[in-house]
């Protein structure tokens, strides 16, 4: 009995939503352009949300999507003191498996070798397809069980068993082999070992700081003589992975590891640290910034979400001045207050369902670009992915009940008689909506401000003088065959026409450096600086100021002699006449000017410059120092102004590629090579500007519906006024005053949480523009202007209207 | 007796001043009855006719409807009971504009949650009696004032009201529609149904077997 009472309870309620569902649905279709609004609106704000939360799980799951992801870390060595000291994130190849025999913690461990410089490797099958690598890594056998990357052929635990046996990633099987179906085949690594392609892996997710092409078996290590010594020599030189048994295993290790050294080497210098997986990324990469900023837009995707909310809201309850009538109809034909909450409240979720679905597809379609723009790598498959799509589902209950709740009540909550006869409904709402009104200005200009200063300080930091003359400067790092030919391509560089100068540096500007022990005078303490070894060109090329020119102008002749920026004498020497001073092992010659040689975020630091003449430089930049360096070296050339880029370059690469076959050539400019140290910023910038623009359109759909309901509630008064003689302006300048008001209220809350923010912000950089009170004068009278354009049509047209109509008297 | 109303006082509190809308109106409907209420504009017409469908509160006296003492009830209470009894004609239709004729004369079923079968069969049937069966999907802005007035009174019927309240269902219609609707009411009254309708029409009131006039909100004796 209660059974068949239930059915036809359920039955009801179905015919009941499916008559809601049609009310709804025409509703919307009657009111095109308001609905129009609202739900595109939405959308709007919904795909800014999703995108932003898209963008941090990617983030906040970066290298944390392995198995145990919690209990893996990395270890590496910290040598020097405190300060000046030089973090190598790699151990030797013996310590790994030491430490895990003596450490029970421990259980297990993962070393691999990546080196720094590209490997041929070529098909045997097909000579001609050969290539330059740079993502080669060996790596031991428990590669795809320790790490969790998908293996598309082959077994996780069997591929990399024994030696000379590689897996490859699907980009790199289609790049050689047009077909994934690889097994079996061999590639040649450089010009002398075949290796067999034992597994196909699934190419690392965007999200993954261990990146690779080519994981070969570390066992082939010790089948290449040249890389079998590199074992046997216990550099350190592998980045080594641990996981522990639990979460105390890290300073175990840590502990354990130093024991070890000091059993082999004694009182050696140098300290380990763990770095758990999590940080993994900030900890071997640069990109410390991009997870700073990771804290922000959370923030600001909830606050674009709560504008398109709030805007939502207030559009939706104005409406409801629309719909009384349909209200008291239907309470005098039998509705119940719940039913017309059901109502209204299918009717939201229709609406925001259509957002939602607009709003996913608009982040489906817009990532590749805005991720483009952004210059982040997100695999546009994450969307997709089961945890993206049950965020997503969170998303859409939240902000359906949180919009729905409201509009329903109020709605349903309407008294029929009232309705009916045509009695002013009072807005009992008017404060809550002028206070939507104030935060969605307040934070339109909040973000615009932000916006603008943050532009200002990259407008400031690419203009700002460095004191290094950028334009022109392109750098070419050399390949292997080429370093041991530097100085012949240098002069042949250098006798090219559109070339004004060339010079040679170990490595590229704002592109590291290395860090060299020196005693300063009358201490016995050894200080860890950083040092640049550049040519004589070096200097006069980038436009470098001397602060105290060497005596002798040839000064680099002797080995010893260095350079010193003003912020080294400081530190070295302070109050002694730097010149002839010995800072063992050196003796300095001449002073430069500061200049910055990093980030403008940090403040200059201490710079040694070792000059090196031509007829050292044979041996410097030959032989294995890329191995411990990274680097070969690379060409500075100064193209003269005017000259045509893509041929001097070309001319470049001709001579170039006389000497090296087998690295392809490659160019950066430095002015690119500076301004991608604050990609973080400027990707801030641009995710601010969009998001301001947003702010801005919402705040103004918002007015709008603001405006709508003040002039519907007020149109009785304004007929009442125009009778008595008001003109059209006088209506306009009425209505006008009062959001004039509330927009100004709102500019003197954000302005200065805006200033407040920005003032915090600019000082993580060492060198920073000033914030300038025009612009907020600026901004504020702009939010003012829009205000009031947004306002206008409404404010005219209710100025206009026949006051005849509206002061007719209701039956 | 249908409905009783004793000593019924509304007011309304202007600053010092109390204004009164209803003035101790006494009055007893009879079922069967068609009462007209005529007054000059302001005089409490629609307001004693809300009272009356419960529409609205009043501050003193008592209201007795079909036995029950609606001062006692509680609004919950008082809908529930003029849901089922009363149904509602109006002089500017009120018609919900979303909806079809069909679905407009369906409505009030669905929210007293009559069984699908039996739904469609009672609004085939006003459909059939108000000889509108042409014009189910077409919806209101489509409709002619007279046929939205058909279609409002259908769909005030469609519930089997005992009683029908009608505030001006004229008012916004030419002479010949007038005629023709008050035609309806004395024939939908010579079916039982209890009608109380207010007109500023003689012409109309005329059809009432019963007229009370209103002044200043309370009942003149002629």
């Amino acid at each position: 009995m209660q059974g068949r009472m239930l059915m036809a309870d359920s039955r009801k309620l179905e015919k009941m939503l499916k008559n809601y569902l049609i009310t709804a649905w025409r509703s919307i279709l009657r009111r095109k352009v308001f609905s129009l609004i609202n739900i595109t609106g939405l959308a709007v704000g919904i795909a800014a949300g999703m995108l932003i939360i898209l963008y941090v799980k990617h983030e906040r799951d970066f290298d944390l999507f392995h198995r145990n992801a919690d209990r893996i870390f990395s270890m590496g060595i910290r040598m020097g003191a405190d300060g000046d000291s030089l973090f190598v994130s790699r151990l030797r190849y013996t310590d790994a498996p030491v430490v895990t025999e003596r450490e029970p913690s421990v259980a297990g461990f993962l070393r691999i070798r990546k080196g720094m410089e590209h490997v041929m490797i070529q098909d045997p099958a097909h000579p001609s397809v050969k290539f330059s690598e740079p993502g080669f890594a060996f790596a031991d056998s428990n590669f795809f069980d320790f790490f969790s990357f998908n293996l598309l052929q082959g077994n996780s635990r069997e591929v990399l068993q024994n030696p000379l046996s590689v897996v490859v990633s699907e980009a790199t099987a289609l790049k050689y082999f047009g077909t994934t179906d690889v097994m079996g085949r061999v590639l040649r690594y450089n010009n002398a070992y075949d290796l067999l392609i034992t597994g196909v892996a699934e190419n690392a997710p965007s999200n993954s700081s261990i990146r690779y092409d080519f994981v070969a078996s570390l066992s082939s290590m010790s089948a290449m003589p040249e890389l079998r010594q590199l074992a046997e020599k216990g550099r350190f030189d592998f980045l080594t992975f641990f996981t522990g048994r639990d979460d105390r295993a890290m300073p175990k290790v840590e502990r354990s590891l130093a024991q070890l050294r000091k059993e082999r080497d004694g009182e050696a210098d140098g300290r380990f640290v763990g770095i758990p997986m999590q940080n993994f990324r900030a900890e071997s990469g640069s990109d410390v910034n991009t997870v700073k900023y990771l804290k922000i837009f959370p923030f600001v995707a909830a606050l674009i979400l709560l504008l398109a909310m709030i805007n939502y809201v207030s559009l939706a309850t104005a409406r409801a001045v629309l719909r009384v009538k349909e209200v008291g109809i239907r309470k005098v034909m039998g509705a119940g207050r719940s039913n017309l909450a059901l109502q209204f409240f299918t009717e939201s979720f229709l609406c925001i369902g259509m957002a939602f679905v607009l709003g996913y597809v608009l982040c489906a379609v817009l990532q590749t670009w805005l991720f483009g723009v952004l210059k982040i790598n997100i695999d546009s498959s994450f969307i997709r992915k089961p945890g993206m799509l049950a965020r997503f589902g969170v998303l859409f209950v939240v902000l359906t009940l949180l919009t729905s709740v409201y509009p329903s009540l109020l709605l349903s909550s309407f008294k029929p008689a009232a309705l009916l006869y045509g009695r002013i409904i009072n807005g009992g709402n008017a404060g809550v909506r002028r206070f939507f009104t104030i935060f969605q200005f307040a934070v339109a200009v909040l973000f615009v401000l932000c916006g603008i200063i943050i532009q200002q300080q990259i407008r400031y930091i690419k203009t700002a003088d460095t004191g290094i003359d950028r334009d022109h400067v392109v750098t070419i790092p050399f390949g292997k065959d080429l370093s041991r030919h530097s100085l012949a391509f240098k002069h042949e560089v250098n006798s090219l026409g559109s070339i004004q100068k060339a010079a040679i540096a170990l490595r590229p500007l704002f592109g590291g450096y290395d860090m060299t022990g020196v005693t300063p005078p009358g201490t016995e303490k050894i200080t860890m600086m950083p040092m640049l070894e550049v040519d004589q060109d070096f200097i006069s090329i980038l436009g470098l100021q001397w602060k105290l020119p060497p005596a002798d102008p040839l000064f680099y002749k002797t080995r010893q002699n260095v350079l010193l920026n003003e912020a080294a004498v400081a530190q070295l020497s302070p109050g002694k006449a730097p010149l002839s001073q010995k800072i063992a092992p050196f003796v300095v010659s001449g002073v430069l000017k500061d200049f910055n040689w990093k980030s403008l975020q940090y403040a200059i630091q201490p710079l040694i410059i070792a000059v090196v003449s031509d007829a050292d430089s044979n041996a410097m930049w030959r032989g294995d120092r890329s191995v411990w360096t990274g680097s070969n070296g690379c060409l500075f050339v100064k193209i003269r102004a005017g000259a045509n880029t893509a041929l001097v370059l070309n001319q470049v690469k001709k001579l170039y590629q006389k000497y090296e076959q087998d690295v392809p050539f490659e160019y950066h400019f430095m002015d690119e090579a500076y301004d991608a140290m604050y990609r973080a910023e400027e990707r801030l910038a641009i995710i601010l500007s969009g998001f301001a623009t947003l702010a801005i359109v919402i705040a103004g759909l918002g007015l709008l519906g603001l405006i709508t309901f003040f002039a519907a509630q007020r149109v009785k008064e304004i007929g009442i006024r125009k009778v008595l003689g008001a003109s059209a302006a006088n209506i306009v300048t009425l209505l006008s005053v009062d959001f004039v008001k509330l927009v100004a209220l709102a500019i003197l809350i954000a302005s200065p949480l805006a200033w407040y923010s920005m003032h915090r912000w600019l000082r993580n950089f060492a060198y920073h523009t000033e914030i300038r009170w025009w612009i907020f004068v600026l901004v504020g009278m702009g939010a003012i202007l829009i205000a009031l354009f947004t306002i206008a049509a409404q404010t005219f047209r209710a100025a206009r209207a026949n006051p005849a109509k509206s002061l007719r008297s209701e039956g | 007796m249908l409905l009783s109303l004793k000593g019924i006082y509304k007011w309304v509190n202007t600053g010092i001043n109390r204004t009164f809308l209803l003035k101790d109106i006494n009055l007893d409907i009879d079922e069967g009855e068609f009462v007209s209420v005529m007054g000059p504009s302001g005089s409490g017409k629609s307001t004693l006719l809300n009272v009356m469908g419960m529409l609205d509160d009043f501050d003193e006296g008592a209201y007795h409807f079909m036995g029950d003492a609606v001062q006692n009830l509680k609004e919950k209470q008082r809908a529930a009971l003029y849901k089922q009894y009363i149904g509602f004609v109006f002089q500017a239709y009120h018609l919900i504009d979303e909806l079809t004729v069909y679905e407009n004369i369906e409505t009030p079923l669905l929210y007293k949650g009559v069984k699908t079968s039996e739904r469609k069969a009672m609004v085939a049937d006003m459909l059939d009696r108000f000889q509108i069966v042409g014009k189910k999907d077409l919806f209101p802005t489509q409709l002619s004032g007279g046929q939205q007035q058909l279609v409002g009174i259908a769909r005030a019927l469609i519930g089997n009201p005992k009683l029908l309240l009608a505030d001006e269902p004229t008012g916004n219609l030419n002479s010949r529609q007038g005629e023709e609707i008050m035609e309806l009411f004395r024939q939908l009254n010579q079916e039982g149904v209890t009608i109380i309708q207010v007109t500023h029409s003689e012409k109309n009131a005329e059809y009432g077997s019963r007229i009370i006039h209103l002044l200043d909100g309370h009942v003149e004796r002629r």
